[in-house]
């Protein structure tokens, strides 16, 4: 196996990584990890793992760039394995030092990295108060930690975030795309 | 099933809008109780808030990752939300670059939000009544009871099967918000467009309902009792990409109920479908669909279909 880190002059991290030997790498962990139920997302889950990766390096502080990229073609695997998991089957678990994520919705709603993604994007339309809610919220995901973070009271909280809702709800419902589709569906109210 | 059974299943289905923070309060209240019950949502919950997840502050990494398909399917407010994200984010840049990715997301008529999600993401819309802040366009003279119209169509014979045109408007009744002044207890109806992602929803299309090379006044018979429908078109066998196609609804009066256009470059990149559905069974009417272009010679040329649905 060739060294997965490259020396290389640039002042660009990415050029410092040996990405198809990552690559290579990558494939392996996550074709051990997922055998022949993944045979048709083997590529995509790869690439994916890859941007992970690309991400982390851009980032710096990495300490073993090989240990990074089996985690992360780990991550990805078990991932994997929770979203096309049957519901009779057991959760996969995950081996130390990697994080769990959540399995996504079904297969045609945006992931919960979209979505996110996407609610992070409104956050400077709703105001700065509801920026500062938000934040806390994805940070926390507790409303009453979330209050005793801003030193106010749990009703207080409340009410201001049931604003900020309604706001948010304003503009994804004037969406026609599938933002606005995937609300009204939440919501129940027919498209 | 058991009662905690439900209460764990309907906090897997809503575990989206917990996670986003737009869950109303009702809801909340009963996911948090589930939450103080359940071992499994408590750890799921527990990884969703860890910070080396790092989630949401950029593109997701599977949209990055398949990067050509996102750039020609990202639609609506998902679209305009990425592209903003995209003019600044300098991480996000430069992974597409050494990714030899083109760092745009080219401006596509179809995939492109409404003027109403713009002004609402700009802080330029009045506020909505209630929460049902849909866009909507009342149509002239309400007639018939359709939920959803989509609208689609593999334009060309050089375009395989999937090819297909990218449309989607939807027509959705809703009782007593919009009554017609020239019928006021008829429900108004609403006209909405979008794009592909609506269209996969309704599964696969029929083949019966396919129709190629149709020219002239070419109708389309819909079955009794079928309460969705959609259909294919592929009028012209050698559309030059650019081509921009432009479709006019009308009802049986003539009536304009819904107009719109596209360039044929995007409506053969991926499988899509006229449909036609409604609650129950399809309204006793027919309607007209006409698909318009200009040739390169200059020669326009209109293709009319009937659509029949009077059985």
């Amino acid at each position: 196996m060739t060294p997965i880190d490259r020396p290389s002059e640039s002042d660009n991290p990415l050029d410092h990584v040996d990405w198809k030997e990552a690559e290579a790498i990558m494939r392996r962990v996550i074709i051990s990890k997922v055998g022949s139920r993944g045979r048709d997302d083997f590529d995509d889950l790869v690439q994916e793992a890859i941007v992970a990766l690309m991400r982390a390096v851009s980032r710096g502080g990495v300490q073993t760039l090989e240990g990074l990229t089996v985690t992360i073609a780990q991550r990805q695997a078990y991932d994997y394995l929770r979203r096309i998991r049957r519901p009779s089957e057991p959760i996969p678990e995950l081996p130390p030092g990697t994080e769990d994520i959540p399995a996504p919705l079904e297969d045609d709603d945006p992931t919960l990295d979209e979505l996110e993604f996407y609610v992070r994007q409104i956050l400077p339309a709703l105001g700065e108060q509801c920026r500062e809610l938000f934040e806390l919220w994805f940070e926390l995901r507790n409303l009453k930690l979330v209050a005793e973070r801003l030193g106010v009271r749990h009703d207080l909280v409340r009410k201001r975030r049931e604003r900020c809702i309604a706001r948010a709800y304003e503009i994804f419902l004037a969406d026609d795309g599938p933002l606005g589709e995937w609300l009204r569906e939440r919501m129940g109210v027919a498209s | 099933m058991s009662p905690a059974d439900r209460e764990h299943l309907w906090a897997s289905e809503h575990l989206d809008m917990f996670a986003t923070g737009l869950m109303q309060d009702e809801d909340l209240n009963r996911f948090e109780q589930h939450l103080a019950a359940c071992d499994e949502c408590r750890g799921t919950v527990h990884a969703l808030a860890a910070p080396e997840a790092n989630r949401g502050m950029h593109i997701p990494d599977a949209l990055i990752a398949r990067w050509p398909t996102t750039r020609t399917t990202l639609r609506g407010l998902q679209r305009e939300l990425a592209r903003r994200h995209l003019a600044t984010c300098e991480e996000c840049r430069s992974i597409l670059r050494y990714r030899g990715q083109s760092l745009e997301l080219e401006r596509v008529p179809g995939l492109e939000p409404s003027a109403e999600a713009l002004a609402a993401l700009d802080g330029l819309a009045p506020s909505l009544p209630g929460s049902l802040g849909q866009r909507t366009v009342e149509l002239p003279r309400p007639r018939f009871n359709l939920r959803e119209f989509l609208f689609g169509g593999a334009v060309g014979g050089l375009v395989a099967a999937a090819a297909a045109l990218a449309i989607v408007s939807t027509l959705s009744l809703h009782p007593a918000q919009h009554p017609t002044p020239a019928n006021p207890g008829v429900p108004a109806l609403r006209l909405e467009l979008g794009g592909g992602a609506a269209v996969r929803t309704l599964g696969s299309i029929e083949a019966g309902n396919l129709v190629r090379g149709g020219r002239g006044d070419t109708t389309i018979t819909l079955a009794p009792g079928q309460s969705r429908v959609r259909i294919a078109l592929a009028p012209e066998p050698d559309l030059a990409p650019e081509t921009q196609v432009e479709l006019e609804l009308r009802d049986a009066g003539g009536a304009l109920l819904m107009h719109t256009s596209m360039p044929y470059s995007y409506l053969i990149e991926s499988d899509r479908g006229l449909a036609i559905a409604s609650d129950g069974a399809l309204p006793e009417t027919d309607l007209t669909l006409l698909l318009t272009w200009t040739a390169t010679t200059g020669t326009r040329h209109t293709v009319h279909y009937l659509v029949d649905l009077r059985r």
